[in-house]
């Protein structure tokens, strides 16, 4: 994994467009500000796994079980 | 007229024009920006089947029926990235998912719904960050008798 060591208000850009910047830590806590395209999703990790699982359940379903 | 073998639906034939894109796919399937959609007459069921691999389709549905006040606000990037005219005809989907042989244990993701330019032929999935919105939604009662409107 890259590490970098960033100030509040310092950023980085990942790729051609995709800027993430540091806006406050307070404690534990990190605020970030994230400038991407429109079509990049960007999404806190816990939800975009748990709808990832939601979305293979729903690939898995079985014509049969529709309810009538 | 094309045709998908080896899907779980048997063989399909759609039409070029009929293939729905996906500038923004579903959540962890980042590679599937090509489906066609699969409805019968008279059921809230659709199935978003995958062009590109055919034997993957996502169950959907219409939220509506389940969840009446369902009006989820939708980010204003997808005017743009789904080209939505004012005309245009939109679907909303949400995902579904039935437990083998438990239909009445079917849940909805309302969290991420599914929005579908019908006439741009293009979709996207969206993810609300809004608390209100579960992702495994049960819409059956967990009791027997089932409280349905009247018709």
């Amino acid at each position: 994994m890259l590490v970098l060591t960033r100030k509040i208000h310092q950023s980085i850009i990942i790729g051609d467009g995709i800027e993430v910047v540091v806006l406050d830590v307070r404690g534990e806590q990190v605020r970030l500000g994230i400038k991407a395209p429109k079509t990049v999703s960007v999404h806190r990790k816990e939800v975009y796994e748990q709808i990832f699982e939601e979305n293979l359940e729903a690939s898995q379903n079985r014509p049969e079980d529709l309810p009538s | 007229m094309k045709t998908l073998e080896g899907t779980r639906f048997g063989e399909i034939t759609y039409k070029a024009k009929e293939v729905i894109n996906f500038p923004v796919p579903l959540v962890g399937f980042d590679a599937l920006t090509k489906f066609v959609v699969l409805s019968s007459d008279g059921s809230p069921f659709h199935w978003l089947q995958s062009v590109q691999e055919p034997e993957v389709a996502f169950l959907a549905t219409v939220p509506e029926i389940y969840v009446p006040e369902y009006q989820p606000e939708l980010p204003n990037w997808l005017r743009d990235v789904l080209q939505i005219e004012q005309d245009s005809r939109m679907l909303l989907l949400v995902t579904a998912t039935i437990p083998h042989g438990k239909p009445t244990d079917m849940t909805i993701n309302l969290a991420a719904p599914i929005v579908l330019n019908l006439d741009g032929k293009k979709g996207a999935q969206v993810i609300l960050d809004d608390p209100a919105y579960t992702i495994k939604h049960r819409v059956f009662k967990e009791s027997v008798e089932e409280s349905r409107p009247a018709a």
